[in-house]
């Protein structure tokens, strides 16, 4: 699917407008066929987590001694895949990379959404969610308040901060889109997209502390994409598990959330370009940086499952030894390879220049990334599980319907979303686009050059 | 308070009851009931206060002593009674779960006809009684003997009643009936002292034990006592200058529970023991090791063991010479030994008693008393006279109490059969069994806790059995209903009106006889003290010696066999009806809720199976089908099955679960030859195990006596750990810190503790999907661990020690709760609280030794066992994590009550609930600011077994384990 | 005399900027712009100072921090409960908490303060704003009196508007 000939590889600021606004107008009976789709799943799920909330637990696979396992790591890897919008948006703004402008709202919007996914489960996993808010501090009269030393609390703190921080962020950068939308609209979206833009002009003065703002909530951001992800690691890293006990989890967690982001924006786009017929605006060359980086996290991340296991041979404890042998050899061994092969292996094609920039394949690869990292936060967390120290305890432990249920509504729930949002807001910053407009066209003539070949 | 008046008592109960039932509903569900206050309130009865009555011990012929715990009328926690000289304040698994048969909901409420068609209906209590009353008179009519009572032995004035009660009408048929009666054993006394009780053995006094084949731990005649007498022998003292241990070893096809604390396990086939002993007794007659003193003309018994070569015996049983040569040389220097037995031929025992007289024990370690009590058990002909007398229509109307003979007898007895040919058959009793479902009359029967009774397991002891509570159902006393009959429909009038009086009568009638003495005084003191326990005087025996002139058998060799043993907890069946004896592990295989066939791995090669396959074991009198579990804890050629489950009928508890073991054997044995196939279908065992193999970590630890004798600590496999390691300034505990001290050596496995724990902390069973699911609740569990090949040369038999929460100081489970659900008390306990927990299960997942139990449902008490629940703890609902506290209410409660007295907590005044139920006192608890304690010098009297489980984690648990013993190897 | 509004749109900033500049050099009104992308060519011509909502982010860190260690500090002393042997001062735990709190803060005040400083949510559009503003065009609007108008015009064209109207205030 190289760029068609016909896109005129010399936009203008209107051009973009154009393009951008056009995906907003009025969607079509398939669209919301799958919208439609998506949210029967979520009712589907949200059904499954009453009966759960009616009955109990019980109703899932969990057992002694496996405490945690599907619900847990959906939670993981929903945050993990969050962390690449926050990486696109704040980081890369902050170094200035010139790719990052057409996809960087795409990535955000999964950064919102999967957050809001991913936040869910902690509570679907409590016994007694309907005390969720004991985990907060806040004034009672039992002077009773939570325990800032449990990592859990931590995970309150930090989610929360990031779900927050992300969607201003977000709202930030579409302020002046939505004031384009709004000259554009007309009925009802008029009104809505009015309201929205809350009378933004773009005057020299709003541009002014628009512009500084944005560049230190990106300078607030930085910091704690990172802090989110290792907190969510000291989830396991602070327990004294074998398996879970170890120092590298934190920059491990960071780089394995960063690799199934990108990865998982890629599974997004590519559809997205096409469907939404945007591919004068995201060209190859916004693939091609995308897939470098989640070639470099793969190698970060193969490198993080190398050190674990000589760390665990180096530093001679038996019981940490017969866990990772569990791992790798014991019943659930398969699924360890099945991650290092999607994570570690598959991911080694993106040497090849021409793999990056060839869609199909890129999106093959990216859906193996995110599964061998779903698989590697299973492994991590039930599988550790299995192999406690009190082998008279070591169990087994098989997913329920329920579970199953809930985590494809999970999935719903997130595109579903992230569908709705494609065809109401800008899911390109036009703004930005037209800042770098001069890279597009670069990359678009690249483009050519390379249909023509 | 032991002192109220029966008068007293009943009528506080009557207005209490319904409080207490009200009182007894969890909070999570709607009151059902009204509150109604205590009209006159009961000057003894402080609501929120215990009572206490001492009773007796229904549930196997032992009969200890009971104390019964008693909260607003109800029953709600059974321990044993500390004046009891049998059970000495323990009580096993079995006897504490008989609060699970009062308040069983499968017990039937009322009177039930079965009408011609075989349909069953309910009828009044006028109806029934006038129906059975009618039969009997037409019956005593008819001719003599036409009417027969067939009950369980239950004491000597139940046995008064039930004979006055057949004589009344016109017959002479009382049967006593108990599945397992220890007949070898009386028969092997008959023939060598002219007596059939029972001999009382004194293990502690011995320093060798041999058992043949007795579970002495588990089953075997009085466990609770053994246990206790067990450990006492296996407890490390100076004999002859250096410290040592009890030798002891078991001769047996299986591993039991027993045969794994013993020094060394000899596999022999079913059967075979006897040949053994009798071997044994053949080498200490060769090396005239017999005490000069014996009356044994000792060339006739030589004569008579003569075929028992140690070499000859070998070549049967495939026992090493050697080993029955040591077996032999030990016992007979030995100052104290002893040997028993437990096979269901007398042979074996008569050895047994032939090496302990021989060598002189008789009197020291095995003796019997003077005034040996009437024996209350018929003999197997007796009873095999009333079956067949039934079978040949002999009889009109048979009365059946507390036996279940269709269950329990081999199926050559072809009771089924006999009871069809009785016209009229009446069964009094609780939960409807196999029995009650070919009655045509069925009456509900007071539970013994509800009614009067006693007595009288061995000379100068007679334990009293008080009612501890108003009756649960709408039910009578079986003695009432017998004396009720027999005053209406025959012409001799009974001495008594009630069961009641008659106890009182009989009691009244023991009183001393002195002027000063008022009878009633000692009434008071009995049911104060739950019986009379008098000194005891060795009787004189006189030998003869004719038995062993007669020459011995020597068992038959069998390709294959079938090896039946008692459950530990469901022993004969009785026990499948209650949720706790079925879900608690059986210590050595560690399944639950269902009936296994154990066979050894060879053996399950030749029979092409594997664990899980169902596999269908025929001998001539029947076939049953079981789950094979695949041991080496087992002889090869031999499958063990238990003994107790495969009811069809007993309450949903015990309905087909498992397979009944009792059909395939000959009346009386233990073993049969078998043939056994595949069927080619599974059933998953269900078991809370996973893995058996320890991995060198150290959570049981043992070490020799060797060892312990020269001072040397072993090396254990995991990290060594110089001392505890602070990072940061240790917490101070100003007042007391509590902690526990287990002694791994005494602990057996007999699960006392475990039982003792559900019945105090209102633990909920989750049934056999439940567990295979992994969600038993027990917070105090057995460990079970085999010794693997690396530790094999240097370890018990087996790793057995009670696991509960170490109650840490540097708890992994405490920093991670988010909301201080679990924190770590004042007192040095982890505590657990379950209103703030909101159900993360961080912690579970972060305790090393996973002790942790999480609600994954509602737990559910089927009504009536909901008014078993112990109102001083609350009953944990839907999503929240419990565990062990140490049982902080009875700390509480001994705290309070030291402070309105304005004293100090004495040592030993709280005492934890699975301490109290422990046989061998492996637990001790106490305060570790307290040097002086009895938990403190535990550990320090015993520095070099001190370790603590998982220490390398420095979670500084505040249980300090005493590792177990064993004999290294060679040196048994 | 009557104050008129001269609109003048631009296709680059950069002519936009040096209309700006002459403007400024002309002392001639008050101007405002109108941009669809942040322009710093127009910011400098204008030679605005930094904003200010630099202040206001900082604020909310610094309050960020402090409530942060004030509720972990202050509820462990609230109720001194042993934790695992924990001291009731867990530094890294509390630092965590900290952080968090500042960057959420921080973040809360500098949305807020830009909206502030900005003057939106605006229920009205400023006059001369036009919808091509938005999306392709720099925009000038200058108000000045009716005499200096042609001046005003004249460097507008000079420095290369597309196009020039004038509208009455």
């Amino acid at each position: 699917m190289a760029a068609a000939p016909k896109t005129n590889t010399e936009p203008s600021y209107r051009d973009i407008d154009r393009s951008v606004l056009r995906v907003m107008e009025p969607a079509g009976r398939a669209y919301w066929a799958w919208v439609g789709f998506c949210f029967t799943l979520v009712g589907i799920a949200a059904g499954f987590w009453a009966h759960q909330i009616y009955s109990g637990l019980g109703v899932t696979g969990l057992r002694q001694p496996v405490m945690w396992a599907i619900y847990i790591t959906n939670f993981v890897f929903w945050v993990g895949i969050a962390h690449s919008g926050t990486l696109i948006s704040a980081i890369l703004f902050l170094f200035r990379t010139k790719w990052r402008t057409a996809v960087y709202r795409a990535a955000e919007t999964m950064t919102i959404f999967a957050v809001a996914t991913a936040g869910l489960f902690p509570l679907i996993h409590l016994g007694r969610v309907w005390f969720f808010y004991w985990l907060l501090p806040y004034p009672n009269e039992r002077y009773l308040q939570p325990d800032f030393r449990s990592p859990l609390v931590w995970d309150a703190f930090a989610v929360s901060t990031y779900l927050t921080i992300s969607a201003l962020f977000w709202t930030m950068g579409l302020i002046p889109d939505i004031a384009n939308a709004r000259e554009a609209a007309t009925g009802w979206r008029k009104t809505f997209y009015t309201v929205l833009a809350m009378g933004w002009q773009g005057t020299d003065r709003q541009w002014r502390h628009y512009s500084m703002a944005y560049l230190l909530m990106a300078g607030l951001a930085t910091p704690l994409v990172l802090s989110v992800h290792s907190v969510v690691s000291w989830d396991f890293a602070m327990a004294i598990n074998p398996g879970w006990h170890s120092t590298i989890f934190a920059p491990y967690f960071v780089a394995g959330a960063i690799f199934s982001g990108v990865a998982m924006v890629i599974t997004l786009l590519i559809p997205m370009r096409k469907l939404l017929g945007i591919e004068d605006l995201l060209t190859e060359w916004h693939f091609d940086n995308l897939a470098k980086v989640v070639l470099l996290t793969s190698l970060v991340v193969s490198y993080a499952y190398i050190t674990e296991a000589f760390m665990t041979w180096y530093a001679g404890d038996p019981i940490e030894q017969t866990t990772f042998h569990m791992r790798y050899f014991g019943p659930w061994g398969w699924m360890y390879w099945v991650m290092v092969l999607c994570n570690c292996v598959i991911p080694l094609l993106l040497f090849s220049p021409r793999i990056r920039v060839n869609l199909r394949a890129l999106w093959v690869i990216t859906i193996f990334v995110n599964i061998g990292m779903w698989f590697e936060r299973f492994v991590i967390i039930a599988g550790s599980l299995t192999a406690n120290f009190e082998p008279s305890q070591w169990a087994s432990y098989r997913p329920s319907l329920t579970e199953i249920m809930i985590t494809v509504g999970s999935f719903a729930w997130f595109l579903g979303l992230f569908s709705l949002f494609s065809r109401f807001l800008p899911i390109i910053s036009m703004t930005e686009l037209k800042e770098g407009i001069v890279w597009l066209r670069k990359a678009l003539k690249r483009d050519r050059v390379r249909a023509a070949a | 308070m032991r002192e109220g008046t029966s008068i007293s008592r009943r009528s506080f109960i009557k207005l209490a009851a319904t409080a207490g039932a009200a009182a007894a509903i969890p909070g999570c569900e709607p009151a059902a009931r009204k509150l109604i206050p205590y009209v006159v309130p009961d000057e003894n009865v402080v609501p929120g206060v215990p009572s206490f009555f001492a009773t007796t011990c229904n549930e196997c012929p032992a009969g200890c002593g009971v104390v019964a715990r008693i909260r607003e009328g109800r029953v709600v926690k059974l321990e044993g009674n500390p004046a009891d000289p049998i059970g000495q304040g323990a009580l096993c698994a079995r006897g504490q779960a008989a609060l699970q048969g009062v308040y069983n909901p499968d017990r039937l409420a009322h009177p039930q006809v079965r009408g011609g068609d075989g349909a069953i209906r309910t009828a009044s209590w006028d109806e029934a009684e006038k129906m059975f009353g009618d039969r009997l008179a037409t019956a005593a009519k008819a001719g003599k003997d036409r009417v027969a009572f067939f009950g369980v032995p239950n004491g000597p004035t139940f046995s008064k009643i039930a004979l006055a009660f057949v004589a009344a009408h016109n017959s002479s048929r009382a049967i006593f009936y108990e599945a397992i009666n220890n007949e070898p054993t009386r028969a092997a006394a008959k023939m060598l002292f002219g007596r059939r009780d029972l001999p009382i053995y004194r293990i502690d006094q011995a320093e060798v034990l041999i058992s043949f084949g007795a579970d002495f731990l588990e089953t075997w005649q009085s466990p609770v006592e053994l246990a206790r007498q067990y450990s006492q022998f296996r407890t490390p003292q100076k004999r002859r200058g250096t410290l040592t241990i009890g030798r002891s070893a078991y001769v047996g096809p299986r591993l039991s529970m027993t045969a794994s604390k013993c020094d060394e396990w000899i596999a022999t086939a079913p059967g075979a023991q006897a040949d053994v002993a009798w071997s044994v007794l053949n080498v200490l007659v060769k090396q005239g090791k017999v005490s000069q003193n014996s009356d044994f003309d000792l060339a006739a018994l030589g004569k008579a063991v003569e075929n028992f070569d140690p070499a000859a015996t070998s070549a049967r049983t495939g026992v090493p010479v050697e080993t029955i040569t040591r077996l032999g040389e030990t016992f007979g220097k030995a100052d104290g030994a002893l040997a028993i037995a437990g096979t269901d031929d007398s042979s074996a025992h008569l050895a047994a008693m032939i090496l302990n007289s021989v060598t002189g024990n008789f009197g020291k370690t095995i003796m019997f008393f003077e005034g040996a009590p009437a024996e209350d058990t018929s003999t197997p002909d007796e009873v095999d006279a009333a079956v067949d007398a039934m079978r040949g229509g002999e009889i009109d109307v048979l009365v059946i109490a507390g036996v279940n003979p269709v269950f329990t007898m081999p199926a050559s007895a072809r009771v089924a059969e006999a009871l069809q040919k009785v016209p009229f058959v009446v069964w009094m009793g609780g939960v409807p069994d196999e029995t009650a479902a070919m009655a045509s009359l069925l009456i509900p029967a007071h539970h013994p806790l509800e009614s009067w009774r006693d007595t009288a397991p061995r000379a100068g002891i007679r334990g009293l059995g008080q009612p501890v509570m108003q009756p649960v159902f709408d039910s009578k006393p079986v003695g009432d209903i017998l004396i009720a009959a027999a005053a209406k429909t025959s012409s001799t009038k009974l001495p008594w009106t009630t069961a009641a009086e008659a106890v009182k009568a009989e009691w009244l009638a023991l009183a001393p006889k002195a002027e000063d003495e008022n009878p009633e005084d000692f009434w008071i003191n009995v049911r104060r003290e739950g019986g009379s326990f008098e000194e005891q005087h060795l009787a004189a025996l006189s030998l003869d010696t004719s038995p062993f002139k007669a020459a011995v058998p020597t068992a038959a060799q069998m390709e294959l066999s079938v090896y039946a043993y008692p459950h530990i907890f469901l022993y004969d069946g009785r026990g499948a009806d209650k949720p706790w004896l079925q879900e608690l592990p059986e210590p050595v295989t560690q399944l639950v809720w269902d009936s296994w066939a154990e066979v050894h791995p060879d053996t399950a090669r030749k029979l092409g199976v594997s664990r899980d396959d169902i596999i269908e074991i025929k001998t001539e009198h029947g076939a049953i089908e079981a789950p094979v579990l695949v041991e080496s804890s087992v002889r090869p050629g031999v499958i063990a099955v238990p003994i107790g489950q495969g009811h069809r009928a007993y309450g949903r508890y015990a309905k087909d679960v498992g397979a009944n073991t009792w059909t395939i054997l000959a009346a009386g044995a233990t073993f049969a030859a078998a043939t056994a196939r595949a069927t080619g279908t599974t059933r998953a065992l269900v078991t809370p195990l996973g893995k058996s193999d320890m991995m060198g970590r150290s959570i049981v630890e043992a070490m020799s006596i060797e060892q312990l004798a020269s001072g040397v600590v072993p090396k254990s496999e995991a990290e060594e750990v110089s001392g505890p390691f602070e990072m940061y300034a240790p917490w101070k505990y100003a007042g007391h810190k509590w902690g526990m001290t287990i002694d791994v050596n005494a602990c057996t496995g007999c699960s006392a503790c475990v039982t003792a724990c559900y019945a105090e902390n209102n633990v909920p069973t989750v049934g056999r999907d439940g567990v295979d699911r992994g969600r038993i609740m027990s917070w105090i569990r057995i460990e079970r661990y085999f010794p693997n090949e690396k530790e094999a040369a240097e370890a018990p038999q087996l790793y057995l020690a009670p696991m509960l929460c170490q109650q840490c100081d540097h708890a992994p489970c405490e920093p991670v709760c988010p909301v201080f659900a679990s924190y770590h008390t004042e007192e040095g306990l982890n505590g657990q609280v379950y209103n703030r927990c909101v159900g993360t299960r961080y912690c579970e997942n972060n305790c090393p030794y996973k002790v942790r139990r999480f609600n994954w449902f509602v737990p559910e008490w089927p009504a009536p066992l909901n008014l078993q629940l112990n109102p001083d703890v609350t009953v944990r609902g839907a999503g929240v994590m419990e565990k062990c506290t140490f049982c902080v209410q009875r700390i509480q409660f001994a705290e309070l009550n030291a402070k309105t007295e304005d004293r100090q907590l004495r040592d030993g005044e709280i005492v934890t609930a699975c301490q109290q139920a422990c046989p061998t006192r492996a637990i001790t608890f106490g305060d570790s600011n307290d040097p002086a304690s009895a938990m403190m010098r535990r550990r320090d009297d015993n520095k070099l077994r001190n370790y603590r489980a998982l220490e390398e984690l420095n979670t500084q648990p505040a249980i300090t384990y005493l590792r177990d013993l064993y004999r290294e190897k060679g040196k048994a | 005399m009557s104050t008129i509004a001269i609109i003048s749109s631009f296709a680059d900033d950069a002519q936009c900027a040096h209309a700006i500049e002459e403007l400024r050099a002309a002392k001639v009104g008050d101007f405002n712009t109108f941009s669809p992308i942040p322009s710093h060519r127009i910011e400098h011509a204008i030679g605005l100072k930094k904003s200010p909502v630099r202040w206001i982010v900082l604020m909310g860190g610094i309050s960020g921090v402090l409530t942060g260690l004030a509720i972990t500090i202050g509820t462990t002393y609230e109720w001194r409960l042993n934790a695992g042997g924990k001291p009731l001062l867990s530094w890294p735990p509390f630092i965590i908490i900290c952080f968090e709190l500042m960057v959420l803060l921080g973040g809360i005040f500098g949305f807020l303060g830009v909206l502030g400083l900005s003057g939106i949510p605006a229920a009205e559009i400023a006059p001369g704003y036009d919808g091509r503003f938005g999306e392709d065009r720099f925009g000038v609007v200058v108000r000045c009196d009716e005499d200096e108008a042609a001046r005003v015009e004249s460097i507008m064209k000079d420095s290369g508007a597309e196009e020039v109207m004038r509208e009455g205030v």
